[in-house]
């Protein structure tokens, strides 16, 4: 699944370790999101996209298999 | 239930601990069991070690915090269950090789014990996964 996460970060100019200490994650858990290695639930995905101030689809793009 | 009383808990298991090595220690001076000594010492190494790391924790806020994160944090805990899910796997095959090389070795009554182990591991996966299905 991609996402915009390091799109949304670097417009509210904030660090990862920012960031993760917002939505209680690791840095290493921000990093791995960015770079599409992990998938985040649907929890940590709500509190990203409630950090932003956008709704989930906005932030996590699902593509269809 | 809150992270500075689940650290506090820890602790008092660590000193439990420390209490238990010293107990062993005593019982290998006064008595045969080599076994004794290298379980006191055990205990007490890790015990000491860990009342130190979690007076530590306790005392510093910030490090505290940024612990019960790494404890909680979603993808530490999906990395520790696929850790222990691969370790169940490969301690089932290396048990299996096992098993043929004891057979090979025609030591069959060894073979019969780490079969049966096996099997334990087996019924007591089977019966854990059961108790998961119910709860979920």
């Amino acid at each position: 699944m991609n996402n915009k996460i390091k799109e949304y970060r670097k417009n509210l100019k904030i660090t990862q370790d920012d960031l993760a200490r917002e939505v209680e994650v690791t840095r290493q858990t921000i990093i791995a999101l960015e770079n599409g290695k992990y998938d985040a639930s649907l929890k940590l995905a709500y509190k990203i996209a409630k950090y932003f101030g956008s709704a989930i689809e906005d932030v996590f793009l699902f593509e269809e298999e | 239930m809150d992270y500075r009383k689940k650290l506090k808990t820890r602790l008092y298991t660590a000193i439990t601990m420390i209490a238990s090595g010293i107990i062993f220690t005593v019982f290998a001076v006064f008595s045969e069991v080599e076994m004794a000594s290298t379980f006191g010492a055990v205990f007490l190494v890790m015990g000491i070690a860990r009342v130190i790391q979690y007076r530590r924790l306790l005392n510093d806020p910030e490090e505290m915090r940024r612990r019960e994160i790494a404890e909680h944090d979603e993808r530490n805990v999906m990395l520790w269950t696929k850790a222990r899910s691969l370790a169940f796997v490969v301690y089932i095959i290396a048990m299996g090789i096992a098993v043929i090389v004891l057979q090979m070795l025609e030591m069959g009554q060894e073979a019969n014990i780490v079969s049966l182990c096996m099997m334990g591991f087996m019924i007591i996966y089977w019966i854990c996964y059961f108790i998961i299905v119910k709860k979920n």
